[in-house]
């Protein structure tokens, strides 16, 4: 069975002088939960943009479904962390924008909305209102469902969770590992949250500071059900220690590739 | 350490009127924090802990109620009263010494002194080699920094903290909080902070004061029983104990719950 | 084509359209009845120009530190094309083919002449008009900024005096020329004040919408620092407002060209706007261009000091990118 994702020798260079990734591979199989995490600069959100379609690559090859990745589409879901609704457009025209563009017929369109809207808690109040006036909770609920209307083959989220409230980070964070559960959709997570990445995913990929390589591969074998795992699991802890060992490790030489003093 | 009380808040309440309609953040809050502690508030985004940090701070006004610090009503803004942001909010366009040395200079002390507490906390808080940059040159952790040492230059009574580390990366807040905690164990002020990550408030608090959603009430308080100087466990941010507390934090704010649905008057995005 | 031959066109391009003109302007012939004195001080500039270029070019190709401007120096290869373009397209227009009128459209042969030959009036001009534009300007921007920041800041009086500013501004200072004339002792006094007027309006509007709507949280965080408000204002929301202040006084520096020319013109006895409308009078078309090619050199140079300026004064902002 053909890798969902498989990357080969990835080189990224933002000209004129900036390494981004150099000499990264990946796989990603059917099915799996993927964390990327490392220290900041590795290039952990360079090569989620580059899977999305949103960068090309200066050496090496990403296929995609056993093919070259191409130009952005709506199979390739992505959850920005700056969230970016379409201001002018109201929260319900936000989430059937991919719907309306692909051609898709209203009786669809209602059906897609409405199953989004369940998951992601937005009543009907929510729904006509400007994305200005939201808070960042309703707000990146908004784009979720943005992306979960679309129906994508792999999910590919960039750091999602970031300024949200501990309620709104809590409710996201559930719902993805639920609906991953039942779908089993593939799904890429990049995060600079140590504790988050391991109890979310599957295998946490480490990387090496700038320029990126994989530096690490941490297994996690925590039980599948992991909404429901406790936070105080000693098991779960011994993997938060391992992995932040790696990235503390990687950071020291960070600091020395990053041109901004101090850390 | 002393059961003295340095912040009293009193029947207090904070109703904005935005658009014709009465939002009601803080209705009848009463509290008290001691000197010396280090508190931290969390709860739904809606439940005005920002605001009442910012009410402590004199940028707001309470509809009714009072806020004493010391003994004495707060009016307005004062150096008493340092305020570190979340998105720092330091003066791009001078050094970082220009930004530490602001308090002092501005408080009208002379060019020695201002020298001499400048230098104090730049060396203290590990800025010294940078004072001559300036903040675009700096990492997010270093830029915060300078927004310590420009607060703590004016050697403030209390020290309320809004988000702080919110905008910097995993790594940088476990160094800068553990650097926080430090300077409050060696200072003995009193600090007041909120955040919204529940591992980083178990971590630095003393006491919890988990609000409700809004309008905003003390629902419970969680008393955090680990060591004093939690920096120097290195270990401690994977024990089961530290984690245990996590979990408790995590049921009390969850049965909080709110779906805030619009956008908070102190909410700063 | 690769990089390399890309590179050398845009370099070589200037230089063919300079031996081009070079050799139109000395082999042709010209079409006018009024013989042409000297072609020398347009073959001067020509050949000088392709001199530089072409020490330019030597020094890009084997200096290691030029290599790294490369984009900023092919920019400027690029301005040159298309100004060296022009005056070839020009000239061969306005002097050998017969499709442009020649007593309107002088050729460059002629305006090069006329540059040469009148320098003498021509500086002491442009002397006279940039005494009354650096005068004007800046009183203009310092009563601007002074009266922006202050209402910006209260918000009674920002409530009260922006409607009302916005609707006197768009009025054109011109207007206001007769009243300057009678009211102020003397002519000079009168263009500095319309040239003021001028810049003034671009920076008051800017530096005040600015001053309203600084973000309120560096204001909080100056004053939980224990800052009064004249410090604020000097040392916190000057330096804040300073990008838009900038766009202010530039646009302010245009239109403070524009009165010093319209206030020569009206009223006075000197200066380059006074000097053009005289030429004009008698029909002398080529100085005329001449006028206003100087003009657009001291503009040129007015703006690259601009630029200069505002480059030092906000080096303190985040350049996005490498």
């Amino acid at each position: 069975m053909t890798n969902v994702i498989e990357a080969t020798n990835v080189k990224k260079l933002y000209p004129p002088d900036i390494l981004a990734i150099d000499g990264f591979d990946f796989q990603m199989k059917e099915g799996e939960f993927i964390s990327l995490i490392g220290p900041t600069g590795c290039g952990k959100t360079t090569f989620l943009r580059i899977v999305a379609g949103f960068e090309d690559i200066q050496q090496g090859q990403v296929l995609f479904q056993g093919k070259p990745v191409g130009a952005p589409s709506a199979n390739r879901g992505v959850i920005f962390q700056d969230i970016r609704l379409f201001p002018w457009m109201t929260v319900k025209d936000n989430i059937l924008f991919g719907c309306k563009s692909r051609g898709m017929k209203g009786e669809d369109q209602k059906k897609n909305l409405k199953e989004t809207m369940e998951l992601m808690q937005l009543d009907n109040e929510a729904l006509d209102m400007y994305p200005d006036r939201l808070s960042t909770g309703m707000r990146q609920r908004a784009g979720v469902a943005r992306v979960l209307a679309n129906s994508p083959d792999i999910l590919l989220l960039d750091e999602p969770l970031n300024s949200l409230d501990w309620l709104t980070r809590d409710y996201i964070q559930t719902t993805i590992l639920k609906l991953w559960h039942q779908t089993k959709r593939p799904t890429l997570f990049v995060t600079h949250n140590i504790p988050e990445a391991v109890f979310v995913s599957q295998r946490v990929v480490v990387m090496t500071a700038r320029p990126g390589k994989e530096k690490a591969v941490v297994n996690v074998d925590l039980p599948e059900r992991r909404w429901e795992l406790r936070r105080d699991d000693q098991h779960y802890l011994d993997l938060v220690k391992t992995t932040s060992r790696l990235v503390e490790d990687e950071l020291s030489k960070a600091r020395e590739v990053e041109k901004v003093v101090g850390y | 350490m002393s059961t003295e009380r340095l912040i009293q808040v009193k029947d207090l309440d904070l109703t904005f009127i935005k658009e014709g309609k009465e939002f009601p953040v803080i209705k009848g809050l009463n509290l008290s924090i001691g000197k010396g502690e280090f508190v931290v508030l969390v709860g739904p985004s809606d439940s005005g802990k920002t605001c009442l940090l910012r009410l402590i701070a004199g940028f707001e006004t309470p509809t009714s109620g009072e806020i004493l610090v010391n003994g004495q009503p707060v009016t307005g803004p004062d150096p008493s009263r340092g305020y570190v942001f979340q998105d720092m909010v330091l003066f791009p366009w001078m050094t970082v010494y220009q930004n530490a040395s602001f308090g002092p200079k501005s408080r009208g002390l002379d060019e020695k002194q201002v020298k001499e507490v400048t230098s104090k906390w730049l060396d203290k808080i590990g800025l010294t080699r940078f004072q001559k940059k300036y903040l675009h040159e700096l990492s997010g952790g270093m830029q915060q920094r300078v927004g310590f040492a420009r607060v703590m230059a004016n050697d403030p009574d209390v020290l309320l903290c809004d988000e702080p580390l919110g905008q910097l990366d995993w790594v940088s807040r476990e160094t800068l909080s553990n650097e926080i905690l430090q300077v409050w164990h060696e200072t003995g002020k009193t600090v007041v902070y909120v955040t919204q990550a529940i591992e980083e408030a178990v971590y630095v608090a003393q006491k919890i004061y988990v609000f409700t959603a809004r309008p905003g009430k003390v629902a419970q308080t969680l008393e955090i029983k680990l060591p004093e100087k939690r920096w120097e466990d290195k270990e401690l941010r994977f024990k089961k104990e530290y984690y245990n507390y996590v979990e408790q934090l995590r049921e009390i704010i969850t049965k909080q719950g709110s779906k805030t649905v619009e956008k908070g008057p102190c909410e700063v995005a | 084509m690769n990089e390399n031959g890309k590179i050398a066109l845009r370099v070589a391009y200037p230089q063919i359209f300079i031996w081009a003109s070079v050799a139109i302007i000395t082999l042709l012939p010209d079409i006018q009845a009024a013989a042409i004195e000297t072609k020398l001080p347009v073959l001067a500039f020509l050949i000088g120009a392709s001199i530089f270029l072409a020490i330019l070019s030597a020094i890009g190709a084997t200096n290691k530190v030029a290599k790294l401007r490369l984009v900023r120096v092919l920019n400027f290869y690029d301005i040159c094309s298309i100004f060296l373009t022009l005056i070839f397209f020009w000239e061969l227009l306005a002097n050998k083919i017969p499709v442009l009128d020649p007593m309107i459209f002088t050729c460059p042969t002629r305006i090069f002449q006329a540059l040469v030959n009148k320098r003498d009036i021509l500086f002491s001009s442009s002397l006279s008009s940039m005494f009354l534009l650096v005068n004007g300007y800046f009183y203009g921007i310092f009563v601007g900024i002074v009266t922006g920041i202050v209402v910006g800041w209260f918000k009674s009086l920002f409530r009260v005096v922006y409607p009302v500013a916005k609707l006197i501004a768009p009025i054109p200072p011109v207007v206001y020329i007769p009243f300057a004339l009678v009211l102020l002792p003397s002519v000079t006094y009168a263009a500095i004040f319309i040239i003021g007027l001028g810049a003034f309006w671009p920076t008051f509007a800017n530096v005040c919408f600015a001053t309203h709507n600084v973000d309120r949280r560096v204001i909080e965080a100056a004053q939980m620092l224990g800052a009064k408000t004249s410090t604020i204002m000097r040392r916190v929301i000057l330096p804040f407002v300073l990008p838009e202040l900038f766009a202010g006084i530039f646009i302010g520096l245009i239109l403070a060209f524009i009165m010093l020319e319209v206030a020569e013109m009206v009223g006075a006895s000197s200066g380059l706007g006074f000097y053009l409308l005289s030429q004009r009078l008698l029909n002398h078309y080529d100085v005329v261009s001449a006028i206003i090619v100087t003009v657009g050199i001291l503009v040129i140079v007015c703006t690259v000091i601009f630029d200069y300026v505002e480059a030092r004064a906000l080096r303190w902002k985040v350049r996005l990118g490498a």
